[in-house]
């Protein structure tokens, strides 16, 4: 077994291994569960560095076990993949972080980070599967690792938006069971490769490719929440804090906006999609959901729930970005891979700490808070700015792309619609900031018990997420940034498509 | 001076180490001011020293510091440049924000808070970006910057009346950062560029919608009639230094990205020009009268600055609308930003050290130096005003007769009657104080500094007033300002006096309304109250939920309960989670076992 092998089989092992030890450890060895749990996660982000390193020196990282003839399981790590590995390796640590704090003192706390590391397994394997087949197999299994983790207050309300979480994607996994199955049976045996691999069949298929997307498109479209399928986004609200969190930055919505990426790119070829013509309709679905999602978020009062509609609204951005077809759009839809990540984990570890500390859930309660946590309030500020795309914060270089590529490529109404989304996330997010700085409280905060306005491993993660949405935007053009990333990944994907020039910037 | 002229900038070689430093550190003290301000006692701190933030960006008013720096790291692939616009303009910047500076210990409640001493650093970061920008994208994040700490600085008091404000303020603000969004993307895709200057190239390469996004992007935060409603209410809520540089500096960002950006002398565009004029026309008497009809100082400074900006739009529309304009136009627009910057600050941080003398008659000087701003502005003989309205003259000609000829002889002039009417009364009820005070019935003021203005402030309004008064004759010879006919002929005092003399005596003949008549804010009043109207008709979402709702819930219901059936038997599998947890993940280690050992 060679090392090149290994890597893939590591990634997902760090977060397996822990998982089988803590489930089946007592709950009272708190300690262990903890330091399992972060060595896991930390070795996790050790290898991610090692496979960044590797792949920007023209390695390939690949692991293949044929399971029957002609049906292999692959994991590859490769471009694209390796943004959303790294996003994810790096939330996951810190949300680790977090969970500990939140969680501090609950109840099933080894079913809870059981399920969490699991759960991490099959997001890495959703992000390295090389075929359709390896990506559905961890596209179900993260349903089933994440379900315990929604419910995991289990009352009525969790286990009644469990029940939601569950039907939405079960009926979206056989979907994308049915649309693997078809592609299957008409052209074989097909891998996902940067560039796209049907353009050969796109003559002779014409009419199974167009039909084989659509249920892509909606298998996938369940967890990445387009209207019409979003129903379970605001009714999975009722799971913790940190889940939330991960569902809505890393795991959940974010691994379907992710296999809509490749799918299109990979699978399908930007190139051969726009043949097909299935590019326009995607296009016009993102948009809609982009405006409905965040139009839905205005006025919710509850911190959680606005959130909820807003990711709606975010994730759509991603989609938006590959349907757009040009190169820097590709790059816009990319880089918002990391840059929604960031921000949204940031709001919702927010939302998570003034809950734990002061009990509050609804945005008309926040008054005061800006004065009672100066610094989760100040991270929910950069984040919650970064979102409307306020430069220079990390969602503005997305805009920024997404609006540039658009009018490049004759879709006039691309920047347009991003000024709309800014005045739609601008009438949501600005709410929480002005009544957490500036309204008074009907009585004031306690002081803090700490030293700290909360406990520190609730405020470390909040305050990196927000460091890194400013870093990303502010530091753009470093060469380490998301945004340089997307542009390899961007230039890497054309080369592999028609070699053609790529200038992510005009 | 037509855009290639004003971004000479992408033809310039990288300059010498030392002003590439000197550009940084411009931008950079403020903006770090800003990050280490957070912390209370820094904030504290700071609070006295705000004045020093803007002196290195002083120092780049000088004509040997041109050139320009380029940051690839930073934002994307960040460019400074500073040249013959940014010069003049960042000198005023630059005193202005000083002379706030000083004022500000002495006329803002709560200064030493982090909230106040991070928004104050913050915008003018903001504002030195907006200046020294040379690409897009960092010009449009000075922008926003600027933006949002100014609505930090509007909402400071936290009464009523800033949230009322503030709120107007963000709600203008964010549809004009929207539609620059937008405008700046499409600009730049049709130049495929970032630079400002082959942005401004590229749209003159054919009409394009872009450039009206951005006529009424920038006019949001100029103040343009039509988009101008939060500027009577923000101005007059923020404490007076933030007033004096809100109105001074910050609307002044969007004339810049009018002359930055729009392809003026590239292309002749009638509609757009014509737009523009039309509003700024109106624009100037519209505001003028009604400020006149308000009572509060600050709102009719306010106004004023809405009128004013009248005249640059009148400048950058016969730019746009006839290229032969446009090197005039922005020479002209250049030095209006500088001359009302100088006198409005001026006059904003006068009525600052009238409410701080309390009880106490305001005194002669400061009566004397008010009037001297307002005269500049409106156009007297010698002052600054009296040069834009030449450089404005020479504008409108260039569009002929017959509309050019009376624009020029009639209209621009003319404008001076709406400036003095309006700053008249200003001075005026400055006056009436000045008379009834001391008996005791003067307008008192709860602002900090009760027992008279300190030296700090008077010398704040001292500096921005000498401005007004010496800098447009110092800068004259360096921008590409119109030289004056001749301001010394017996013509040119004539036709600047006539108008003033018919907007005084306007003044002097009506009798003025001693409560305000109409709202601070116009427009918005009457939008607002129907806004609320219609909101209270509309059925809401949830009359519509309401009809729908138990069809649709039927339908569901019946649909859903045998998915519900099936959940409820997966959900009972997965009842005792654990166990199922452990069972798939020795399941799936068994089958990473597997992988290895058919590796192996």
């Amino acid at each position: 077994m060679t090392a090149e092998a290994a890597l893939p089989l590591l990634l997902l092992a760090t977060s397996l291994l822990p998982a089988v030890v803590v489930l089946a450890l007592p709950e009272h060895r708190a300690l262990a569960r903890n330091v399992l749990t972060l060595f896991g996660a930390i070795s996790k982000v050790a290898l991610m560095a090692v496979a960044l390193l590797g792949v920007a020196q023209g390695l390939t990282f690949e692991l293949r076990y044929a399971v029957l003839p002609d049906l292999d399981l692959v994991l590859r790590v490769e471009e694209i993949p390796l943004l959303f590995l790294t996003l994810s390796a790096v939330l996951w640590l810190l949300t680790t972080v977090y969970a500990i704090g939140y969680l501090r003192g609950d109840a099933h706390q080894a079913r809870f980070f059981g399920f969490f590391n699991l759960s991490v397994a099959a997001t890495m394997g959703v992000g390295l599967a090389g075929n359709l087949f390896t990506f559905l197999v961890f596209f179900e299994l993260l349903t089933l690792s994440t379900y315990p983790l929604v419910v995991h207050k289990g009352d009525t309300k969790a286990l009644a938006g469990g029940r939601a979480y569950l039907a939405y994607a079960v009926a979206g996994g056989s979907t994308l069971f049915l649309a693997a199955v078809w592609l299957h049976v008409s052209v074989g045996p097909v891998e996902l490769v940067s560039g796209g691999v049907l353009a050969d069949h796109a003559d002779d298929h014409a009419l199974t490719l167009r039909g084989v997307f659509a249920l892509l498109v909606a298998g996938m479209g369940v967890k990445a929440a387009l209207m019409p399928l979003h129903g379970w986004l605001p009714r999975a609200m009722v799971a913790p804090a940190p889940v939330s969190a991960l569902l809505h930055a890393v795991a959940v919505v974010k691994a379907g906006a992710y296999g809509i990426v490749r799918v299109v790119v990979d699978l399908y070829g930007l190139d051969t999609a726009e043949d097909l013509g299935l590019l326009g309709p995607l296009a016009a679905l993102a948009a809609i959901t982009l405006l409905l999602g965040s139009a839905r978020a205005i006025g919710a009062d509850g911190l959680k729930a606005r959130l909820a509609y807003s990711t709606i609204g975010q994730v759509a951005l991603v989609t938006l970005g590959v349907a757009l077809g040009g190169v820097v759009a590709l790059v816009g839809g990319l880089v918002h891979l990391v840059h929604q990540g960031i921000m949204k984990v940031t709001l919702f570890y927010f939302a998570g700490s003034v809950e734990q500390e002061l009990g509050v859930s609804r945005v008309s309660e926040l008054a005061g808070v800006g004065r009672r946590m100066p610094v989760a309030m100040g991270g929910a500020t950069v984040a919650g700015l970064a979102m409307i795309g306020v430069p220079p914060l990390a969602g503005f270089v997305t805009k920024w792309h997404l609006a540039l590529g658009g009018a490049q490529d004759g879709a006039w109404w691309a920047p347009v619609l991003l000024g709309a989304s800014t005045l739609l996330t601008a009438a949501y997010v600005l709410p929480i900031l002005h009544t957490g700085w500036f309204a008074t409280p009907a009585q004031a905060w306690q002081a803090s018990a700490r030293r700290w306005e909360a406990a520190p491993t609730l405020l470390v993660p909040l305050v990196a997420t927000a460091a890194l949405t400013l870093g990303a935007g502010l530091l753009a053009g470093a060469p380490f940034s998301p945004l340089s990333w997307a542009e390899l990944v961007a230039e890497a994907v054309l080369v592999g498509e028609q070699g053609a020039e790529v200038g992510g910037r005009p | 001076m037509t855009a290639p002229d004003l971004a000479g900038v992408s033809a310039t070689v990288l300059s010498s180490a030392p002003l590439s430093a000197a550009v940084i550190v411009a931008v950079a003290v403020p903006l770090a001011g800003s990050v280490v301000a957070v912390a209370p006692r820094v904030a504290a701190r700071l609070a006295g020293w705000l004045w020093v933030a803007p002196l290195p960006a002083l120092a780049l008013a000088i004509p040997e510091a041109t050139g320009a720096v380029d940051l690839p790291w930073l934002l994307l692939e960040t460019r400074l440049a500073n040249d013959d616009l940014a010069r003049p303009l960042l000198a005023m910047t630059a005193v202005v924000w000083v002379a706030a500076g000083l004022a500000a210990p002495g006329l803002v409640t709560d200064v030493g808070r982090p909230r106040f001493v991070v928004a104050f650093l913050a915008a003018l970061g903001g504002n030195l970006t907006v200046l020294l920008a040379a690409d897009l994208v960092t010009f449009y994040a000075g922008f926003a910057v600027l933006t949002y700490a100014g609505y930090a600085l509007v909402a400071h008091e936290r009464t009523a009346t800033a949230w009322h404000a503030a709120r107007a303020y963000l709600a203008f603000a964010v549809l004009g950062e929207a539609l620059l969004l937008a405008g700046l993307a499409l600009a730049a895709a049709q130049a495929d560029s970032l630079a400002l200057a082959d942005v401004a190239a590229g749209l003159g390469a054919s009409p394009h919608p872009a450039a009206g996004l951005l006529l009424a992007g920038f006019g949001v935060k100029a103040g343009l009639l039509g988009l101008h409603s939060w500027l009577p209410l923000a101005h007059p809520a923020a404490p007076v230094p933030a007033s004096a540089v809100l109105s001074g500096c910050l609307i002044k960002a969007g004339v810049v990205g009018w002359v930055r950006l729009l392809p003026l002398g590239e292309i002749a565009m009638p509609v757009l020009g014509g737009i523009a004029m039309t509003l700024g026309l109106l624009g100037v008497f519209v505001a003028a009268v009604l400020g006149a009809l308000q009572h509060e100082p600050k709102t009719m400074l306010a106004y004023s600055s809405v009128s004013q900006i009248g005249l640059v739009a009148l400048a950058v529309g016969a730019g746009a609308a006839v290229p032969e304009a446009a090197v005039v136009a922005t020479g002209t627009a250049a030095l209006f930003v500088v001359v009302h910057g100088f006198a409005k600050a001026t006059l904003f941080l006068g009525t600052g050290v009238a409410a701080s003398e309390g009880r106490r008659r305001p005194g002669r000087v400061l009566l004397a130096g008010q009037a001297v701003a307002a005269l500049v502005l409106a156009g007297a003989p010698l002052g600054g005003g009296m040069l834009v309205k030449e450089g404005l003259k020479e504008a409108t000609r260039t569009l002929g007769p017959p509309l050019g000829t009376e624009l020029e002889q009639l209209v621009v002039p003319g404008t001076g009657a709406a400036t003095a009417l309006l700053l008249g009364r200003v001075v005026l009820l400055l006056a009436a104080k000045q008379r009834t005070a001391g008996a005791g019935a003067g307008g008192g003021s709860a602002a900090p500094g009760a027992g008279g203005a300190s030296a700090r402030v008077w010398s704040a309004w001292g500096l921005v007033l000498a401005g007004a008064v010496a800098a447009p004759w110092l800068l004259l010879p360096r921008t590409a300002a119109p030289a004056p006919t001749d301001v010394l002929a017996f013509g040119a005092w004539v036709e600047a006096l006539w108008p003033m003399a018919i907007g005084l005596g306007t003044l002097a003949v009506v009798r003025w309304p001693a409560r305000a008549v109409v709202p601070a804010g116009d427009l918005l009043v009457p939008l607002g109250a129907a806004a609320r109207r219609a909101g209270a008709a509309w059925p809401g979402p949830g009359a519509v939920r309401s009809v729908a709702a138990p069809r649709l819930a039927a339908v569901s219901r019946h649909a859903g309960r045998s998915v519900t059936h099936a959940v409820d038997v997966g959900e009972a599998l997965l009842g005792a989670w654990r166990r199922t947890g452990l069972v798939a993940g020795v399941l799936l280690l068994t089958l990473l076992a597997a992988l290895v050992a058919a590796r192996l």
